[in-house]
């Protein structure tokens, strides 16, 4: 480790409170259901393996495999959901799931101007 | 060593026509991002983006549009006749050997080539007449051909194509022929017009499009805004400056650039730091004289995050003490025009020693830490200013700028 890798390290993150260990419940009726299908069809993963704890690496699932779930979710739900701060520090597919769900929402989408 | 001066800019830009617009823009912290008006785009999902507006290329130059040329050719043209106009210098002196054009994008004509395809494809046009002059309006050098045409500039002539360094490297490897003695002064910089629908698509499809605002180092920030424009810098050994009395209007004095060989998409802070390092070396700058860094700042998670790690890994904690800003959300994301449109942001900041406030912040994003002015320009005793450009497939590229007493 050199010195520059050491200046490197981001100042310390805010604290967050623990990972969610179930799913998140959502506003409609069967949403969940349809957004891990698509994540096993787009993620291409084992439906078995689509687990409230399961992490981006322990699905094996790298940033090409989350665009084509957004993807999936776009054409599924009609929304558009930008990578955010929020989408790419998600700890579990739970947190992951429930990001998306709260990006969904119109407010969301307005212009700050 | 030669040193290469600035002695003429311009610029076209989603603030308007000329660098003064860009300047007063970026200066007052008033965004040209608008909603999307475009033919053929009502299905896209983001509907907002920074084009020009109201861009007359026939009235911009004086009458005759070249069949050959489409919109990010005339845009080079038009910042590369104010550079000129502003420079003094005169058509005789500029024609021939001693000068060069370097006019990098990240694109090229991708305009033409969307309404040949929409035509061509689709069977309810079948037989409608595309575009003839395609060829020559949709190749990458045909901004840099064209300004050469207009000027008569004769010595070497050529586009540097590296994605959203583009319009940097092209200054960079300018002023680096310059100093090598194989001209004597360049018209240098970077033209986008690729706000087309299937081209805002395929950033939507890489999620990078924010659908509301583009809000550099903001913890709330969901992307860029896709942006147009040019601009294109007179470049000029001293020598050559002052033996026709030219006004300097700041020195271009450092250049470094690196690739990170790793990611196509994800950016590296080492790669993006030793671009910075090699600019300040090639300037004989230390970190301490920096006064003001025009961030690449693109409101992509990724980049914001990775620009800010490279910054305290060249500066330390010095870097709370340097103000930074992205002109990214006046200006949209301009891709290959980007590094020559903030170049003129940190030649006015010099000139008119005030930094450029950072607009549309309404959370730090702790993980950028950084020092991000906002409100009003404030004024500030500036000597040297870096302008960053990190590029899709890890390229990287750095200009430094030093006040022209």
């Amino acid at each position: 480790m050199t010195d520059s890798d050491v200046n490197m390290a981001p100042p310390a993150e805010p604290e967050r409170g623990p990972a969610p260990t179930e799913w998140p419940v959502l506003p409609e009726e069967g949403m969940l259901d349809k957004i891990l299908k698509i994540v096993v069809d787009e993620g291409k993963v084992e439906a078995d393996a689509v687990q409230p704890v399961a992490t981006l690496e322990s699905l094996g699932l790298i940033s090409i495999d989350v665009i084509s779930i957004l993807m999936g979710i776009e054409e599924e739900f009609d929304v558009y959901l930008p990578m955010s701060e929020e989408l790419s520090s998600a700890r579990n597919l739970a947190e992951l799931i429930a990001v998306m769900v709260a990006q969904m929402r119109p407010d969301e989408l307005k212009s700050i101007g | 060593m030669v040193r290469v001066a600035i002695t003429g800019f311009g610029a076209v830009s989603a603030a308007g026509i000329g660098a003064e617009a860009l300047w007063q823009a970026a200066r007052d912290g008033v965004s040209g991002v608008r909603p999307l008006d475009m033919p053929r785009s009502e299905t896209l999902r983001v509907r907002i983006a920074a084009g020009v507006p109201e861009f007359d290329a026939a009235a911009l130059l004086g009458g005759s549009v070249p069949r050959t040329s489409e919109r990010f050719s005339q845009f080079a043209m038009v910042a590369a006749a104010e550079a000129v106009a502003q420079s003094g210098i005169t058509a005789e002196q500029l024609a021939g050997r001693r000068s060069a054009t370097i006019i990098g994008t990240g694109v090229g004509g991708v305009g033409t080539i969307d309404d040949n395809c929409y035509l061509f494809y689709s069977e309810q046009h079948s037989g409608v007449r595309g575009e003839a002059m395609s060829v020559p309006r949709v190749m990458p050098s045909s901004a840099v051909s064209h300004v050469s045409i207009a000027h008569g500039i004769t010595g070497p002539s050529f586009g540097i194509v590296s994605a959203c360094a583009s319009g940097a490297q092209s200054i960079g490897v300018a002023m680096q022929m310059i100093r090598s003695g194989m001209v004597d002064r360049a018209l240098a910089g970077g033209t986008e017009a690729c706000i087309t629908p299937v081209t805002m698509r395929g950033w939507e499809m890489l999620r990078v499009l924010s659908p509301r605002a583009c809000q550099p180092f903001s913890a709330d920030r969901t992307g860029m805004v896709l942006g147009e424009g040019a601009a294109v810098f007179l470049l000029e050994s001293e020598e050559s400056a002052h033996a026709r009395g030219a006004t300097v209007l700041a020195w271009l004095d450092g250049y470094g650039t690196s690739s990170d060989a790793r990611d196509m998409i994800q950016p590296d802070a080492e790669g993006a730091a030793t671009a910075m390092r090699e600019a300040l070396a090639d300037a004989g700058v230390t970190p301490g004289q920096i006064g003001y860094v025009n961030a690449h700042g693109t409101g992509t998670v990724l980049n914001d995050v990775n620009e800010a790690a490279a910054l305290r890994a060249v500066f330390g904690e010095a870097i709370q003490s340097v103000p930074v800003s992205s002109s990214k959300p006046i200006l949209g994301h301009t891709l290959g025009a980007a590094g020559a449109l903030e170049l003129v942001v940190a030649v006015q900041a010099l000139r008119h020693q005030m930094v450029p406030p950072q607009v549309n912040l309404t959370r730090p994003d702790p993980k950028c830490a950084l020092n991000l002015p906002t409100g009003a320009a404030q004024p500030a005793d500036l000597d040297a200013v870096l302008s960053n450009s990190f590029a899709f497939g890890g390229i990287n590229a750095v200009l430094l700028v030093r006040r022209a007493p």
